[in-house]
């Protein structure tokens, strides 16, 4: 059994040792321990390196405010966390982790040579002594800083773990399970409520786990404790969630939680989830979250082997473990009292040094204390302590109205301060409360509640357990009523003793002789921010407490100085001469405490990280080995190789069959919205550019629509099906933009047009033919539609049937400038559709191509491609697409901005050209930036970028579209665009570079 | 020359979908049948004029659907229904032509657009609580309720038909991210909870 373990205490198991092993060595425990209280059991304080000065940190907590003990812990196969508190992390048989910040081991770092340089490090040491020279800064300062500084060690690996998410919705959630928690659980389950309840720990009860001294209902608190959660247990209307952390109250009571699932099993099952995120929506929510112990503020109060009297509780009440044989407890309220009966009554020398005088101690306690022989030093200060690894002795000195005795010094093994209770307030404040001073007990207490909230017990600055009972339990109750509009439910009233009731306690640093005020005194442990450093930061000028924090980095770790920041605020305000709610409290930003990445990606990884939509027609590509490139959520086929041949050799391939013969494309991921009512042709006429009254129907229009700022926002082909139906195209990227963007103005701007807006986007599927053969292939599939170019010329649209009996749109249109069809089946039939144009195109040599060669053969003939020929600032007319705009029409969207005069004044816009470099086998690059002239100094004034760039098979040589500064009437000149190793000279010229008339397009 | 009994209800990925089970063996995920789906604006004036051309009788309140032999109709939005049947008759395409004069109706066949999974079982709503913020509780969303939200990344219809029974209309391509999606969450052993 290890040194200080006390056999019949704690809730661990003396039947089921677990072995730990901690940088190497291998410590005994027991299940129930965890990692910090099995090292405690084998005498191991010293568990960690501080963050700045490398000096030796033991553990402070017994909870998850812990600053000191962070521990990495290697689960195997990349399970790798950094950061793990060794006072939350339970521990299980085999557990593997390691101290932190220190090189080449814990007792030896050589990290500590900052420590000796101490007077060097000051507050804001960062910014005045890394300045000069500055060009040292990237290459010197940081990266040595980056390595020297941070917490842990980052993963290395993929995480191999699952997540889960939930959402939840429940009457009355409870965050805290201590006894403010279990009672208001009680009192809310008793209403008929739905009760969730959570606490981050695997056990209940908080600060009274396994506490046997105080009474509750005539039981143990314990045994009372133990017996609430059978009956909550047996209640179908409550939830109970243990090792669950409520990190986050966002709006309307919408609160996030993280479970721990199987974070304490050696050997997890890997196929169901590590931790569980919990999204809660609860109709009223109940705080419980308690209170934090404070450290005192005085030098050396970091050293391994200090910590707090609570943490000294619990690991006796709930782990049995004696945290030293020696104990000196520096206390500056009454609760430390009881703590001390409990450690003497196990075996442990106690002294008390409190800093009050004795008259402001309660009686009862004191007496008892003296009545069990610990002597009780009242009226003293602590002025150092001593030891390398481990605190050694202590040193105390009397003092009364600032006048200090003679120092002496009480040897020991272990120190407890009890500072007093600050009240978790993280919760309260994230959901959007005002905390407000209590200058009688000098806590910030909960303010009026914001959202459907209350706080009870230690968390609202309750300090006795008789109130806390009483406060909770009828709030519970009334919080289950109100939720659930019942008055089901019963007023409970329970007896409840304690040895030692918690009190106020002190704020800031304690007072010290003229000798010791400059030795160091820590407020916060995991910064190493000391008492002087906030004084510093307040003689340079920062008396805002967001700047103090700024500058000094107090509260600004991993645990954002939930043990520091009262004390650094209270320094900061002794410091200015003000009151404490003067200076103002740092914000409670979420997670309260640490949540895993992996905990809030949840499901969406790999293959669940976004939907990959496939076309209908997709297992054709798959099956004729296309290379598929995403395109918003879509998976589109890029290119379709054939044997070896290289994406070049594909795509020039199919340019060519699509220019000679014919070529098969899937354009089925282009959005679709049907638009019907009585008042289509109005609202398209205000969406687009163009005119619709006047177009027949069967009739297609290739449209441009405008933002309100006269920005080409997406363009499509629209047919006209009837006088108040409309098949319109959009992008494939543009597809819920376009739509989101017409119900905007629908509703908003023209509610009075008589017209709805259905998405039919995955209602199609939809195969474009292109080339000089594509009649002659479509002719064969169709059963009631007259394809020859008299029936249907083109920017025809027909409605009909294909393949005996399916019904289609069939629309003559092309993107190529080759005779087009596109031809739209119900979704089902894609594939279908698909093998018979590819059977009857067979005897022609049919092609499928991808979005490589429908992006060159559309550059051939100058077709833009939104968001990639334009960016946002391009209005129709750099676009060349004038042509577009109804001249007559009264109004469209985007009208009048392009009568603005920066608009109008064309020649100062860039304008979309063609660009064919003089060199025809150099293909520009996309995004390349253009200069009029390629000896002017630099920096040049870049006049305009390459937006397109190709080789056209067709052409033999290469052709690109370009954004060029007043391009439409430079004509001919010649441009430059300097590459890193050379400059490339190129022509303007037309954007249509492949048959300028048109009539491949109409034959 | 095409077979029309084409089974519309698979995409490619979904080719080898099969009844999913989850552990307790009680709750199960099936594909449903292939079916008619008719989008449906029609402004309140003129839902007489649509369930006659429907056949169908539109449901009088927001979020709920009507359930007959024939068919049934969600109302999912202030004006805005979702007509399904089954088995398909592949002839509301037909509707479209039809004329309501000045009243603001949009008829559009959408059978292909949608595909439906239906969860059966006592766990079915633990299931849909994985990827759905809704509250699923009874009475917030009692049988005969439906409803237009999320599943995880898809937009999604949820629809009670039954105390244990779920139906989630999704669009085509989404749908093997939510077989997936159900997969997973099955693996949750959260999904173990008993609903009476």
């Amino acid at each position: 059994m290890s040194d200080f373990r006390i056999p019949g205490r704690g809730m661990v198991d003396p039947g089921q040792p677990c072995t730990l092993v901690f940088d190497g060595k291998r410590y005994d425990g027991l299940a129930g321990d965890s990692v910090a209280s099995a090292l405690l059991a084998n005498g191991v304080h010293l568990v960690g390196r501080s963050y700045k000065y490398h000096r030796p940190r033991g553990i402070l907590s017994a909870g998850s405010e812990e600053p000191n003990a962070l521990i990495a812990q290697d689960r195997g196969d990349g399970r790798f966390d950094p950061n793990s508190r060794a006072t939350m992390q339970e521990l299980y048989d085999g557990l593997e982790c390691q101290s932190q910040n220190r090189f080449p081991s814990l007792a030896h770092d050589i990290g500590a040579i900052n420590d000796l340089a101490a007077p060097l490090f000051s507050a804001g040491f960062y910014y005045k002594t890394f300045m000069w020279p500055k060009s040292a800064w990237r290459k010197l300062y940081e990266p040595v800083i980056r390595r020297m500084a941070g917490l842990g060690k980052a993963p290395d690996a993929p995480d191999p773990d699952h997540y889960s998410t939930r959402y939840h919705h429940c009457d009355v959630l409870i965050a805290g399970g201590g006894v403010a928690g279990l009672a208001s659980a009680l009192a809310a389950a008793d209403s008929g409520a739905d009760v969730v309840l959570c606490d981050e720990h695997a056990v209940w009860g908080g600060s009274l786990c396994g506490n046997q001294t105080d009474i509750i209902d005539g039981l143990s608190a314990q045994d009372w404790i133990a017996g609430t959660i059978a009956d909550l247990q047996s209640r179908a209307n409550v939830l109970l969630l243990p090792r669950t952390t409520c990190y986050a109250y966002y709006a309307q009571n919408y609160l996030g939680l993280c479970e721990r699932l199987s974070d304490h099993v050696r050997h997890p099952d890997t196929t169901t989830p590590r931790q569980r995120l919990w999204q809660i929506r609860a109709r009223r929510v109940i705080l419980a979250t308690g209170a934090l112990e404070r450290p005192l503020v005085f030098p050396g109060n970091d050293r391994p082997g200090v910590m707090l009297a609570s943490a000294a509780r619990i690991c006796l009440d709930r782990y049995g473990v004696l945290v030293g044989r020696k104990i000196v407890i520096f206390a500056a309220e009454d609760s430390a009292y009881g703590t001390a009966l409990e450690l003497a009554s196990v075996g442990a020398k106690v002294t008390i040094v409190d800093l009050r005088p004795e008259t402001a101690i309660a009686p009862d306690p004191l007496h008892a204390c003296r009545k069990a022989d610990i002597p009780v030093l009242a009226g003293h200060v602590m002025t150092g302590t001593k030891g390398r690894l481990r605190i050694t002795q202590a040193s105390i000195c009397a003092h009364q109205d600032g006048v200090f005795g003679p120092e002496r010094h009480l040897a020991c093994d272990a120190m407890l301060m009890a500072g007093g209770w600050t009240p978790t307030l993280h919760l309260y404040s994230q959901s959007r409360g005002k905390v407000v001073w209590d200058p009688e007990r000098k806590i910030f207490i909960p303010g009026p509640p914001v959202q459907d909230e209350q706080s009870v017990g230690a968390a609202r600055g309750t300090l006795g357990l008789q109130d806390t009972l009483a406060e909770s339990f009828a709030a519970g109750l009334a919080s289950g009523r109100a939720a659930i509009g019942g008055r089901k439910g019963r007023k409970r009233v329970i007896i409840a003793t304690e040895t030692a009731e918690r009190g106020t306690g002190f704020l800031g640093a304690v007072p010290l002789p003229h000798a010791k005020i400059h030795a160091r005194a820590f407020v916060d442990f995991q910064h190493d921010v000391t008492s002087k450093d906030i004084k510093l930061a307040v003689r340079e000028g920062f008396h805002s407490i967001e700047h103090v924090k700024r500058y000094t980095t107090t509260g600004m770790a991993t645990d954002q100085g939930k043990t520091s920041n009262m004390h650094g605020l209270a320094i900061a305000a002794h410091q200015l001469g003000k009151d404490i709610p003067a200076v103002g409290l740092t914000t409670f930003r979420q997670p309260y405490t640490p949540v895993t990445f992996g905990a809030l990606v949840g499901y969406h990884q790999d293959a669940l990280f976004d939907p990959r939509r496939k076309t209908p027609t997709h297992d054709r590509a798959v099956a004729l080995g296309a290379v598929f490139e995403p395109v918003g959520l879509w998976l589109r086929a890029l290119y379709f190789p054939k044997g070896t041949e290289t994406r070049h050799q594909a795509v020039h391939r199919e340019c060519l069959a699509t220019r000679q013969s014919v070529g098969l494309f899937d354009a089925s991921t282009l959005g679709k919205i049907e638009i019907v009512g009585p008042d289509a042709a109005t609202f398209m006429e205000l969406l687009y550019t163009n005119p619709w009254q006047k177009l027949p129907v069967g009739r297609c229009r290739y449209g441009v629509m405008l933002r309100e700022d006269g920005f080409v926002f997406d363009d499509g082909v629209v047919a006209r099906l009837a006088p108040n139906r409309f098949h319109v195209t959009t992008t494939t990227g543009g597809a819920p933009r376009v739509l989101a963007h017409m119900e905007d103005y629908l509703q908003t701007e023209f509610p009075h047009l008589k017209l709805r807006l259905t998405s039919t986007t995955e209602q199609w599927a939809t195969l474009a033919i292109n080339g000089p053969r594509a009649r002659d292939v479509v002719a064969k599939i169709v059963d009631d539609i007259d394809v020859s170019a008299h029936a249907l010329p083109h920017m025809a649209a027909r409605c009909g049937h294909v393949l005996g009996g399916i019904p289609a749109r069939l629309f003559r249109i092309s993107f190529t400038g080759e005779t087009g069809f596109e031809i739209n089946v119900p979704a089902a039939y894609g594939a279908a559709l698909w093998d018979a144009l590819m059977l009857a195109g067979a005897e022609f040599g049919i092609t499928p191509y991808g979005t490589e060669t429908m992006h060159v053969l559309r550059a051939e003939k100058g077709y833009i491609i939104t968001g990639q020929d334009t960016d946002g600032t391009v209005t129709p007319i750099d676009a060349g697409l004038g042509w577009a705009i109804g001249k007559a029409k009264r109004d469209f969207v985007g009208k009048r901005s392009l009568a603005r005069p920066d608009i109008i004044a064309t020649e100062r816009r860039k304008h979309l050209v063609g660009l064919k470099t003089l060199d025809p086998m150099i293909v520009l690059q996309e995004g390349a930036q253009i200069v009029l002239d390629p000896n002017q100094p630099i920096p040049m004034t870049m006049s305009g970028h390459v937006t397109s760039a190709y080789h056209s098979p067709v052409l033999g040589r290469s052709i690109a579209l370009a954004l060029v500064e007043n391009g439409h009437n430079r004509m001919g000149e010649t441009v430059f665009i300097p590459m890193p190793d050379t400059v490339i000279r190129a022509e303007i010229c037309s954007t249509v570079f492949y048959d300028p008339t048109g009539e491949r397009l109409n034959g | 020359m095409a077979d029309l009994s084409f089974n519309t209800v698979r995409t490619p990925d979904l080719d080898g979908f099969s009844t999913l089970h989850h552990a307790d063996g009680l709750t199960t995920i099936r594909l449903a049948d292939p079916a008619d789906r008719l989008a449906i604006w029609c402004e309140d004036a003129a839902r007489n004029d649509v369930a006659t051309a429907l056949g169908l009788a539109l449901p009088d309140t927001l979020n709920s659907g009507t359930d007959t032999d024939n068919g049934c109709v969600l109302r999912v939005g202030p004006e805005e229904y979702l007509a399904i049947r089954r088995p398909a008759r592949n002839d509301w395409h037909l509707l479209e032509q039809q004329d309501f004069g000045d009243k603001i109706v949009s008829l559009t066949d959408v059978s292909h657009r949608n595909i439906a999974f239906i969860l059966d079982g006592p766990n079915a709503a633990w299931l849909i609580a994985s990827g759905c913020p809704q509250d699923v509780r009874d009475p917030a969303f009692p049988v005969g309720k439906a409803s237009r939200t999320l599943f995880g990344k898809a937009e999604i219809i949820l629809w009670r038909t039954g105390h244990h029974r779920w139906v989630i209309e999704i669009w085509r391509s989404f749908a093997p991210y939510l077989a997936d999606h159900l997969t997973a969450a099955l693996n949750d052993p959260a999904i173990r909870r008993i609903s009476d």
